[in-house]
């Protein structure tokens, strides 16, 4: 088992009363799955998301990823847990604005303490695995919407991760480039890595293995 | 990771250039500020430091208890020397010097023989004197260049003057004098001084030249020199100077003074006095600019930190990012800490470049001679400073920044974090406090030297002029010449009175710049015993008090109609009160066991520095030799046609070999306050610079601050705010800061400028105006800078903000 969450609560205090943003969450991943987390706006699908990514902490339950206690781990322990495993890709992308296409995808290996001559190799591989070698050089405001989401995927596998957290990832893009990325991710998922989106669209939910629906903090 | 912080750190230069330039401007002028400051008071803590036995050299003072308390002098009777040597076993070596300024203004002329003189300044010393003080000598012995009484050691520059092609070791000096005039033989070359020696000379002979003139010197009686000791290693100064304390008495039970040894290397910084013991000095001035010059940089780091902290919301993505891939907190307090560290060293860079420009201006300013060599120590000093600096401004944006969690990041949301908010705001009012503490301090400083300036000092400093008497030509090459008889001054006196554009001429002891002697040995009827009754002493000759200008208040001045003036004596006001006397005119005193009538009153004038009450002082009338400075008040305009007239008498009169040196009163007179006009100029730059890297550090809240609120901005007007009332609004905020910074600052402002002015027996009162006008002067500047922002903000079109959101 890739990870499990068990009683899951997540609140927030508002005028002295609590607000459950998460209701007694249980889920249990296996490697090699793709799930799709679907629910209306404010149903706490991105906060899920956001535990599972270890970014956001939550208030009750246990949270156990590849035979770690995330709940018991401390905040450093906790980043290089997630550092190792987890790849994010964001709905607005969240490239650099500052770096090229080659220094953002470069980026998560120097945190990973990855050396030069590695790097390098390994940048080279990504940029020639999704085809966008003519493009290192460019900035992102240089590249269109689905070509930034392009990039925000590499960034996102670069490190080789288990788990892919993907947050409305096709959002922000038209109908074409939606289903590229989603073709993208059907491929990485055959490939053995584990997926767990976010998604409004009916459509790209279909491409997962299992669909998780929230509403109002609880599974359905 | 080194490179691509580097390209992040320049690749976000290029899209923020305002806030990076503002921090460049900020930064490199408070360091460079900061940087003078360094060179100068490492200059002052430098002076006097370089004697190899430094540590083991003090020098004998003297209390002496008067009625105002007791005075500390440096003046020492000539036996003091040897008895030191003799009865303490902590004193190694010690000797008697007498240094020029003794003769108040008398000039000294050399010459090789031939008929060229030479203005040189004197000292005479004891034979150990090279002994003690490290003073390199290019040729003679330390032990013998000063054994005999016919030696002479003359610098390097007087050396070349006097003998321009050859060596001027063994060489003979002819000295013009009436007194220790003679021969005298170069045995040693000292090497020039270093300006960091308070003493300079050019010349120095045998203490004996003098005490053979001055025999009371021999005596206990009489303090003259000034008496210097080398201590063993490892002696301890406390126990030495309870030793030595009471040492005059076991000379003389009667005498009041005690001796307090104090290290020479400290006197410089060190020269003030207060109940027998050491009271600061120059010190409190280096204390001061050392923390103008840490503000200043404070206030430079603090624009860095409100600008950083401010301008989150540029970075934040990059820290959600960053936080989301696996960035520990540390790796982006390095990142942002070496941004802080770059943007200082390339301020560094550009405040060196500052410093080397504006440095001559500064020593023009401050009468420095400082100058910057890349030396190891400088080198060493620039580099602290920078990574001093750069720490400073540098690490609370970088807790700050790198504490942001990487979800807000993500989200791209700004915390709307009061406690940063209200940090910064703190920020911003401790710069405005310091900015307008400065300005109120320049501007109580200026007006108290105006103040001293103009005020009335009880004679007329305006339109004198005076200079030394030369060399007669009788006198020339005879060891046995006379100085100048009464006849010959007086006959001086006729031919200046004779010149054109001469309003009156006389001759005087003293320069009446602080400058004259003192002494308790005055008696009259009912004198109180107990008390030392002391009184300051000038002489002059006829026509003395009409030419300064002092007011006579009854009987009269001295006159040449009678006969018998000399026995006579001269008050002043505060002189009367103090002999207790209701109708002095006619009544007789003794000075110093001889009787003398007092024939006038003048009214009170200042002789003294502003710092103390107007002394009780005495004139005699002195005809010869020993009063022959002579002062001229020349009638105002056309001065310069009347100089060269007194010029030409003086030269006609005069051998023609000698130089004309003569001095402006007035001149002499803002000299004696040199040290408060440079506080006063150097003040007022530093305050000056102070409020422009505030107002930098205002001006980019303001544009930050301004960008943030375009949105809600244009909902006002939108709403129908009109442009006015959305300027006052944005420039309100800042507003309140300044104004809650000057209510603080002008307490504190107020307390420092009572404690400077009452050093001042003179002084101006505390105006309101000078606290307000600061204050306003502040408002008016950051007004100006917030303002532009604001307004320009407030006449944007609403419609093209709101589309852009």
């Amino acid at each position: 088992m890739l990870l499990q969450l068990k009683n899951i609560f997540k609140w927030v205090n508002s005028g002295g009363q609590r607000i459950f943003l998460l209701k007694d969450i249980n889920l249990d991943v296996q490697e090699g799955e793709f799930i799709s987390v679907m629910g209306p706006s404010g149903s706490g699908k991105s906060t899920l998301l956001n535990v599972i990514g270890m970014l956001d902490g939550f208030d009750e339950g246990e949270y156990h990823f590849l035979d770690e206690s995330v709940h018991k781990l401390k905040e450093k322990h906790r980043s290089n847990l997630y550092k190792q495993y987890i790849g994010f890709v964001f709905q607005s992308y969240h490239l650099l604005d500052e770096l090229t296409v080659k220094e953002n995808l470069e980026m998560p290996l120097l945190y990973k303490k990855v050396k030069g001559s590695e790097r390098k190799a390994m940048v080279a591989d990504m940029l020639d695995r999704f085809s966008i070698v003519g493009k290192k050089d460019l900035f992102p405001s240089q590249l269109s919407g689905g070509q930034q989401q392009l990039v925000g995927v590499a960034r996102a596998l670069i490190g080789n991760p288990k788990l892919i957290l993907a947050d409305e990832p096709t959002g922000n893009l038209n109908s074409s480039q939606s289903e590229e990325i989603m073709e993208l991710f059907k491929q990485l998922n055959s490939e053995g890595v584990t997926i767990i989106q976010v998604t409004h669209s009916e459509k790209n939910a279909a491409y997962g293995s299992r669909i998780i629906n929230l509403l109002d903090g609880r599974m359905l | 990771m080194l490179k691509h912080n580097l390209l992040l750190f320049f690749r976000n230069i290029r899209k923020n250039k305002t806030t990076f330039l503002i921090n460049l401007i900020g930064l490199s002028t408070g360091l460079a500020c900061a940087l003078m400051i360094a060179l100068w008071v490492n200059d002052e803590l430098q002076i006097d430091k370089y004697h190899e036995n430094g540590d083991q050299l003090v020098q004998i003072l003297q209390n002496l208890p008067t009625p105002n308390g007791i005075e500390t002098d440096d003046a020492t009777q000539g036996p003091l020397a040897e008895a030191l040597v003799n009865e303490f076993p902590e004193v190694e070596k010690s000797v008697n010097v007498l240094h020029n300024a003794w003769f108040e203004g008398e000039k000294f002329f050399l010459s090789n023989g031939g008929d060229q003189f030479f203005s040189t300044v004197i000292h005479f010393a004891g034979k150990d004197y090279f002994n003690m003080f490290s003073f390199p000598l290019l040729q003679g012995k330390k032990d013998q260049v000063l054994a005999s009484s016919n030696a002479v050691v003359i610098s390097e520059k007087m050396a070349k003057k006097l003998f321009p092609t050859e060596d001027a070791m063994g060489k003979a000096v002819e000295w013009l004098h009436d007194e220790f005039g003679g021969t005298y033989t170069v045995t040693g070359i000292f090497k020039e001084l270093p300006k960091n020696a308070t003493d300079q000379f050019d010349v120095i002979f045998n203490i004996d030249v003098f005490i053979d003139q001055n025999e009371d010197l021999r005596e206990w009686g009489d303090s003259d020199v000034q008496t210097f000791a080398l201590l063993h290693p490892g002696t301890d100064l406390t126990k030495f100077n309870l030793k030595i304390k009471d040492f005059l008495k076991t000379k003389n039970e009667y005498f009041p003074e005690t001796y307090l040894a104090q290290p020479y290397s400290e006197r410089y910084l060190y020269g003030n006095y207060e109940n027998g013991k050491v009271s600061g000095g120059r010190i409190q001035y280096v204390k001061l600019f050392s923390i103008i010059a840490l503000l200043i940089l404070i206030i430079a780091c603090v624009n860095f930190i409100n600008i950083s902290t401010a301008r989150a919301s540029t970075r934040i993505k990059e820290i959600g990012v960053k936080k989301s891939v696996g960035a520990k907190r540390k790796d982006l307090m390095i990142q942002f800490t070496a941004e802080a560290l770059l943007t200082t060293g390339i301020s560094m860079i550009l405040a060196l470049i500052m410093v080397s420009l504006f440095l001559p201006q500064f020593n023009l300013i401050a009468g420095k001679e400082l100058d910057f060599s890349l030396n190891a120590n400088f080198l060493t000093g620039i580099f602290l400073i920078t990574i001093g600096a750069g720490l400073a401004a540098g690490v609370y944006p970088a807790l700050y920044l790198s504490g942001l969690s990487a979800l807000k990041g993500l989200k791209g949301k700004v915390i709307g974090n009061l406690s940063g908010s209200f940090g910064r705001k703190g920020l911003v009012v401790f710069q405005f406090v310091t900015s307008a503490v400065l300005i109120v301090a320049v501007f109580i400083i200026y007006n108290q030297m105006e103040f001293i300036q103009n005020k009335n000092l009880g004679f007329n400093k305006n339109n004198i002029i005076w200079f030394p008497s030369g060399v007669l030509e009788e006198n020339l090459n005879r060891a046995d010449a006379k100085g100048m008889s009464s006849e010959d001054i007086e006959n001086f006196l006729q031919i200046l009175k004779n010149t054109p554009g001469v309003v009156n001429a006389s001759n005087f002891r003293h320069t009446m710049m602080a400058d004259f002697g003192t002494t308790t040995g005055l008696d009259w009827p009912g004198k109180d015993l107990e008390k030392d009754a002391l009184f300051a002493q000038i002489a002059g000759g006829f026509d003395f008090i009409e030419t300064m200008q002092i007011e006579l208040r009854e009987g009269r001045t001295y006159s040449r109609e009678y006969s018998t003036e000399t026995e006579k004596i001269i008050f002043n006001e505060a002189a009367v009160e103090q002999l207790g006397m209701k109708e002095p005119i006619g009544k007789t005193i003794s000075l110093w066991g001889e009787d003398r009538e007092i024939v006038g009153v003048v009214k009170d004038f200042h002789i003294d520095r502003l710092y103390q009450k107007v002394l009780p002082v005495f004139m005699t009338l002195s005809q010869g030799n020993f009063a022959s400075n002579f002062m001229v008040r020349v009638a105002p305009g056309n001065e310069a046609a009347t100089i060269a007239r007194i010029k030409k008498a003086y030269q006609e009169y005069f051998i023609e070999g000698m130089p004309f040196d003569f001095h402006f009163l007035n001149k002499n007179y803002e000299r004696l306050y040199q040290a408060e006009k440079q506080v006063a100029d150097l003040s007022k730059y530093f305050a000056g610079i102070a409020t422009l890297i505030s107002c930098l550090g205002l001006f980019g809240l303001a544009v930050f601050t301004t960008q943030r609120r375009r949105k809600e901005i244009s909902i006002r007007k939108v709403l129908g705010q009109t442009a006015t009332q959305v300027v006052t609004m944005l420039s309100g905020e800042f507003a309140k800061l300044v104004l809650l910074a000057i209510l603080i600052a002008l307490p504190i402002a107020y307390l420092l400028a009572e404690n400077w002015l009452s050093g001042f027996a003179y002084h101006i009162s505390l105006k309101v105006q000078y606290f307000f006008g600061a204050g306003l002067v502040v408002m008016l500047v950051a007004m100006l800078t917030v303002g532009s922002q604001a307004f320009s903000a407030a006449n944007r079109n609403p419609v093209k903000s709101l589309r852009e959101e």
